[in-house]
């Protein structure tokens, strides 16, 4: 294998319209892909700009109002009233918690269409934290986006099956195997000369062309550059992997027609049929209480608690007597209205009391679900390919919940913050002190590293042995049928 | 310069090659006779490495095929039946090809030499190989022989299908091979270009070599008597 052995494989090439239609076919879809992926993108990133824009305008404006409301330039309603904890907390404070999207998302969009990377918290509620969604087309959502990450796990597989199929066999079939067994020696040469040939000018295209892509839609230039090179050879190793798979396929001395036909059955059950299988087994295994069974416990828990606040409030007066009036204590006892400030937070802290076992339960069941399918994706390389694009992305699933885990603590700050003010009927002008969200991206890279290095690890052992499992047949491959039946 | 050496060459019960021994010299044109079936092709396909002898051996310039099969493969050059080249290259580019993939690089000038040596029209040579005849294409496949200085030559059924000038042609060619030191192994059904052509006949059924003639035996011998009465014993 040289220089001169790939110059006269370009000039086969040329003569192949099979490689020009693979070319176009790759320019057209990673062009589409591309687009999709950076539009994407920079909706999210205005999403979150806006989100923190809204955060410092607000703030500014509750500074202005209470200006104002001090001068008596306006007036208000004292549920809303900006001077007190509780008017500013629950009426006019403005909270985002922002997931920063990676650049590198423009070319995985993983589960960032399903998970949004804004949610709006407020202080009453976790909910928001946890489950907030973004309006999608549902069409969408339900066909899965086109991102350049479906080019390189579902398509790019096939034009390379479709270019190297009979890397052999075209030979034997023309008839110049003979002559070029003679010439080169080996099958050897033929199969893993050409297949890498081949796979290499198709990887390095793909390259080429998404570095172009990312260059002239602008995402290139916010791209850290190791996780691009990650991403990168992730797709290569991918690629070179059904290169291999190719080889060895035509190691067995099959026909053309047959190495197709178990080519495609390879890229249908490694793509498509243990993929979902995975999918139906995790979920069989591990179902997670559906959303329905949660909203029904949140109205009983909401119910129960709302019932019992003369109890909740004795008790707490009981923990905490020095807060407790005589007219307070003597309301309780009467079971009529004491602070309803401390009725609200008294049965927002008994609801997330006896919904955390039902949040507990859904989210162990999908970390559960994770971990099985953190085992289960060394079954197909697709799975292993979708996990390390998503995680070099940005756009795992894993990410996603660092951050709701990551939301739902920032809201107990916040209350943690507020709340004692709110009890105590503190005025407040601290506008500028509210706690504000930061997303801590620690476990994130680390993640991403490791299964990109899983995958090429795999990927690398897996083409490895294909390739030396393909040697014993190519050393016994015949050049013409004849030859090995004695004709 | 070819040696075959008690070769047995068995597909399951059948034994295609029984013990055959052949030796050819430098400059020799061994043709090889016999019936479908009687064991030439195999006995090439052995030669050649595309499969592997059960028994016996072959030694081409002192060099075992079966234990040194590529250094045996640099010494030699085939030609079947069918010379299948690739369609969308010309004529000159699948020389320059196949000559480039034995390790021989030669200026142009020097391909075009070949190709005139082996008997191609000067227009043909940068014409595409999807419109050459079965004897163009023959005669790119002695190009690629002439091109690779190979020492031994390999031919199956070469001049079958061929027109009777072409058929000459070729024989023409042959012996300038022969006056170069070319060994020449041929299996053929043609009595006459054996005739013509070699200097010794081997006539095989059955795998085995059951009658074997020199160059001053052929000329003296009703060859076509002679293999038909081998045929009937």
């Amino acid at each position: 294998m040289n220089f001169r052995f790939f110059s006269w494989e370009l000039r086969h090439l040329r003569a192949e319209p099979t490689f020009v239609v693979v070319l176009l076919l790759l320019v057209a879809l990673c062009s589409v892909a591309i687009s999709n992926g950076a539009s994407r993108l920079r909706a999210q990133q205005e999403r979150q700009a806006a989100a923190l824009a809204e955060m410092d305008t607000a703030a500014a404006a509750t500074a202005e109002l209470a200006r104002k409301l001090d001068s008596g330039e306006a007036t208000t309603p004292s549920f809303s009233d900006p001077r007190t904890a509780a008017g500013f907390a629950g009426r006019r404070m403005v909270a985002y918690t922002v997931k920063p999207t990676w650049a590198l998302a423009a070319l995985s969009v993983g589960q960032s269409d399903l998970y949004p990377s804004v949610h709006k918290l407020a202080l009453n509620s976790r909910e928001s934290a946890l489950t907030a969604a973004e309006y999608e087309n549902p069409q969408r959502l339900l066909i899965g986006s086109f991102d350049v990450a479906f080019v390189v796990i579902y398509i790019v597989p096939l034009l390379l099956l479709g270019l190297t199929y009979n890397l052999v066999a075209a030979e034997r079939e023309r008839g110049t195997l003979p002559l070029l067994l003679l010439q080169r020696g080996t099958v050897n040469h033929v199969a893993f000369g050409r297949g890498l040939f081949l796979g290499t000018l198709v990887l390095l295209a793909l390259v080429v062309l998404l570095l172009a892509g990312l260059g002239l839609s602008g995402v290139l230039a916010q791209v850290s550059g190791a996780a691009l090179f990650g991403w990168l050879a992730a797709a290569f190793f991918y690629g070179l992997f059904w290169v291999a798979l190719a080889v060895f396929v035509a190691s067995r001395g099959g026909g053309s027609a047959t190495n197709a036909v178990v080519l495609a059955g390879a890229w249908l059950l490694f793509t498509i049929i243990v993929p979902s299988a995975v999918s139906v087994a995790v979920k069989a295994i591990y179902p997670v209480p559906s959303r329905m069974a949660y909203i029904d416990s949140q109205r009983v828990v909401t119910e129960e608690s709302r019932n019992r606040q003369s109890q909740l409030l004795a008790a707490y007066f009981e923990d905490h007597p020095e807060l407790a009036s005589a007219e307070t204590q003597a309301a309780v006892a009467a079971g009529t209205q004491a602070n309803p400030r401390l009725i609200a937070h008294l049965g927002y802290q008994e609801q997330e009391r006896l919904l955390a076992p039902v949040r507990a339960r859904y989210t162990e069941q999908l970390e559960r679900q994770q971990g099985l399918v953190d085992t289960l994706k060394f079954l197909s390389p697709a799975l292993l390919a979708q996990s390390a694009f998503n995680q070099l992305s940005g756009t795992g699933m894993e990410r996603h919940r660092d951050f709701q885990r990551q939301s739902s603590a920032f809201h107990d700050t916040l209350r943690d913050y507020f709340q004692p003010k709110i009890i105590a009927g503190e005025a407040f002008y601290d506008y500028d002190q509210v706690p504000r969200f930061s997303f801590d991206e620690e476990a994130a890279p680390a993640r991403a590293a490791r299964s990109a290095t899983a995958l090429w690890l795999v990927l690398a052992i897996a083409t490895a042995l294909l390739l030396a499992a393909s040697l014993p047949g190519l050393r016994r491959y015949t050049p013409t049928a004849a030859a090995a039946e004695g004709v | 310069m070819l040696q075959i050496d008690r070769l047995v060459k068995r597909f399951g019960s059948h034994t295609a090659v029984n013990g055959l021994t052949i030796s050819i010299a430098p400059g020799e044109l061994f043709a090889l006779l016999g019936p479908n079936g009687a064991g030439k092709t195999t006995t090439i396909n052995c030669l050649l490495g595309f499969i592997q002898p059960d028994e016996g051996q072959a030694v081409i310039d002192g060099l075992s095929v079966v234990q040194q099969p590529l250094e045996t493969k640099r010494r030699l050059a085939y030609i079947p039946e069918q010379v299948n080249l690739y369609g969308h290259f010309t004529g000159l580019e699948n020389l320059a090809y196949f000559a480039e993939l034995g390790g021989h690089r030669y200026a142009e000038s020097r391909l075009h030499d070949f190709l005139a040596e082996a008997g191609l029209q000067p227009e043909a040579h940068e014409r595409r190989v999807s419109g050459y005849s079965k004897g163009m294409r023959q005669k790119v496949g002695i190009a690629i022989a002439l091109a690779k200085e190979a020492k031994v030559l390999l031919l199956d059924e070469p001049t079958s299908g061929l027109d009777p000038s072409a058929s000459h042609e070729f024989s023409r060619l042959l012996g300038r091979l022969r006056e170069r030191g070319v060994a020449i192994l041929m299996a053929t059904h043609d009595l006459f270009r054996a005739k013509e052509d070699a200097t010794r006949v081997g006539i095989m059924r059955h795998g085995s070599l059951v009658r074997e003639l020199t160059a001053a035996e052929i000329s003296h011998t009703d060859l076509e008597k002679l293999y038909l009465e081998t045929m009937r014993d």
